[in-house]
């Protein structure tokens, strides 16, 4: 069985490349378009994703809400949940890793193919049971 | 007998005419004299209405003089003020009180101090190390309710170096903070927004090359579609560089203290950095200082960042030679220099390499734009500084090469 992807986007272009990226790789995605949705599919779903990736800036409902969310509820609170945003700010990452986010990627710093093994190391990470993975911190390059 | 006597007669006619002529003699020098002294007299009362006139006059001179100082300083939207050696305002100027929101007249450099809570040190403290170093206190973004001001605060010293007071400069800069903050909110909402797309361009361009690449009969076509992921990752790097100005502009970095090996660090780098350099005759070296060099306490990604950008920059300059790192201890800081067989700079543009959009010792009509956005100097400025450290370029010759270096405190 494949593993199931959850990912809430609500810019089409993004959710497209994404959509497009995860199930050439084979995953199972489920997706949702804003805050209230994302919420709602989550809570309906069965199974429970694998994982679950979430934009920060969405109508209705922010990432961060969707996760506050998340955190409260007993069937969704163990879902390792991705911060995915254009978003780059430290404060916002920070906030996104003491809400429980496993990682805080930045959008625009990984190419789809990395965003996609990054989720995949992330996944292996959690079966083979080695704690939850750090965030990475890159070298940045500014010229 | 009666016998006339002519020198009885002369005898007794001797005395008068010396007596007459002693008062003639008199008389004349007696005259001349009142003469001479008359004449001086009326000199001294020439000269004495001549100086009195001068007096005026420069009284006169003076009082418009004064006019015109305080004409001046009270038609200045900066606030002005100058103190007596007991810091009480001797003249002050009525923007200096509607910056305040004060009306009394008689204030004093510690009332300032408190109004604008400048403490430890205090103004007064903060003049008298002036006092001793010769130099003037500058204060820029003082907070004061809804306002934000910058101070510059003098001593006057008299002709033996003895304190007659000071000046103090006061400048309401809150529009220009304001417009200042405005333009980085602006600024950093539109890279924000311009990413999300760009992310779109480069992802879907780079998942045609990776997956449908065989599909495409028309190597030309493969080539149009490199070029345009070259240019989404460009216009990344550009929108990230200037987010990351106006992130670091608004104190929204934060920094994290790790401990770290500064030259493992820098080894890992040039490692990374070599396999770009391929075609380029070029040698590198990272001098080891041993073992005993001290581990760092600072952030080790920004660290990182800064070791990247200067052995970028060097490599960027150098077609061939050597690029060298090496480190030292001064005091509690460690020293890290990177030198090149470059270019070269010359030493006169130091100061504009570490401002914004100026790209390291080139004209901007004839820059690389391929190459840097001008913005990799200036972040590393902004982030060492940040950090308690410096950055700087400490020689450079034009065709022989450059040095660059920064500091960092081991504890920072």
């Amino acid at each position: 069985m494949s593993t199931i992807l959850f990912l809430a986007e609500d810019d089409p272009l993004m959710s497209r490349m994404y959509e497009r990226a995860f199930t050439k790789e084979g995953f199972n995605l489920k997706m949702a378009f804003d805050g209230e949705e994302a919420i709602n599919v989550l809570k309906t779903m069965d199974p429970k994703p694998t994982i679950a990736l979430l934009d920060v800036m969405m109508p209705k409902k922010s990432g961060f809400d969707v996760l506050r969310e998340m955190k409260s509820d007993e069937k969704l609170k163990n879902i390792p949940v991705i911060l995915l945003t254009n978003l780059a700010g430290d404060k916002d990452a920070e906030k996104g890793l003491e809400l429980g986010a496993v990682l805080y990627l930045v959008k625009s710093q990984y190419s789809p193919k990395e965003t996609v093994m990054k989720i995949k190391e992330i996944i292996s990470g959690y079966s083979r049971k080695e704690g939850i993975p750090e965030v990475e911190v890159n070298i940045k390059k500014t010229e | 007998m009666y016998s006339f006597n002519l020198f009885s007669i002369f005898g007794l006619m001797v005395p008068w005419v010396y007596i007459s002529l002693g008062i003639f003699i008199f008389f004349i020098v007696y005259s001349i004299n009142r003469y001479k002294l008359l004449d001086v007299t009326n000199k001294l009362i020439e000269e004495k209405l001549n100086a009195e006139k001068l007096v005026v006059l420069r009284t006169k001179e003076l009082s418009d003089e004064k006019a015109r100082f305080l004409a001046s300083i009270n038609s200045l939207s900066m606030g002005f003020a100058i103190m007596d050696k007991d810091e009480k305002f001797i003249i002050n100027n009525p923007s200096i009180l509607s910056i305040l929101n004060i009306k009394e007249d008689s204030i004093t450099l510690s009332q300032i101090s408190d109004l604008l809570s400048i403490i430890n040190p205090s103004l007064s403290e903060r003049i008298e190390k002036c006092m001793i170093d010769n130099c003037g206190v500058e204060l820029k973004d003082i907070v004061f309710g809804k306002k934000y001001l910058r101070l510059f605060l003098s001593p006057i010293f008299g002709e033996e170096k003895d304190s007659l007071g000071g000046v103090l400069l006061l400048e309401d800069i809150t529009e220009a903070k304001i417009l200042d903050r405005s333009r980085d909110e602006f600024f950093a909402v539109a890279s924000h927004e311009l990413r999300t797309p760009l992310t779109a361009i480069r992802g879907n361009t780079e998942m045609i090359l990776e997956d449908y690449k065989d599909k495409i009969k028309d190597k030309e076509v493969i080539s149009m579609l490199q070029d345009i992921d070259e240019a989404s990752v460009r216009l990344i790097s550009i929108v990230n560089d200037f987010l990351e100005v106006s992130r670091l502009e608004q104190g929204d970095i934060l920094f994290k203290n790790e401990e770290f090996d500064i030259v493992e660090i820098a080894e890992k780098i040039e490692n990374l950095l070599k396999q770009e350099t391929k075609n380029k005759d070029l040698s590198f070296e990272v001098i080891n200082p041993g073992e005993d060099f001290p581990k760092i306490f600072a952030d080790k990604a920004h660290v990182e960042q800064i070791i990247f950008n200067l052995l970028g920059n060097a490599i960027k300059f150098t077609e061939k030679g050597t690029i060298t790192t090496s480190f030292e201890v001064i005091n509690n800081y460690v020293k890290v220099r990177v030198s090149d067989t470059g270019k070269g700079i010359s030493m006169k543009n130091e100061n504009l390499l570490f401002r914004k959009f100026q790209p390291a010792g080139e004209d901007i009509l004839v820059h690389d734009v391929t190459k840097n956005t001008g913005l990799g100097l200036y972040i590393s400025k902004i982030i060492i500084e940040q950090m308690g450290g410096s950055i700087g370029l400490e020689k450079s010759e034009e065709g022989v090469g450059s040095v660059f270096f920064f500091t960092i405190p081991i504890h920072s």
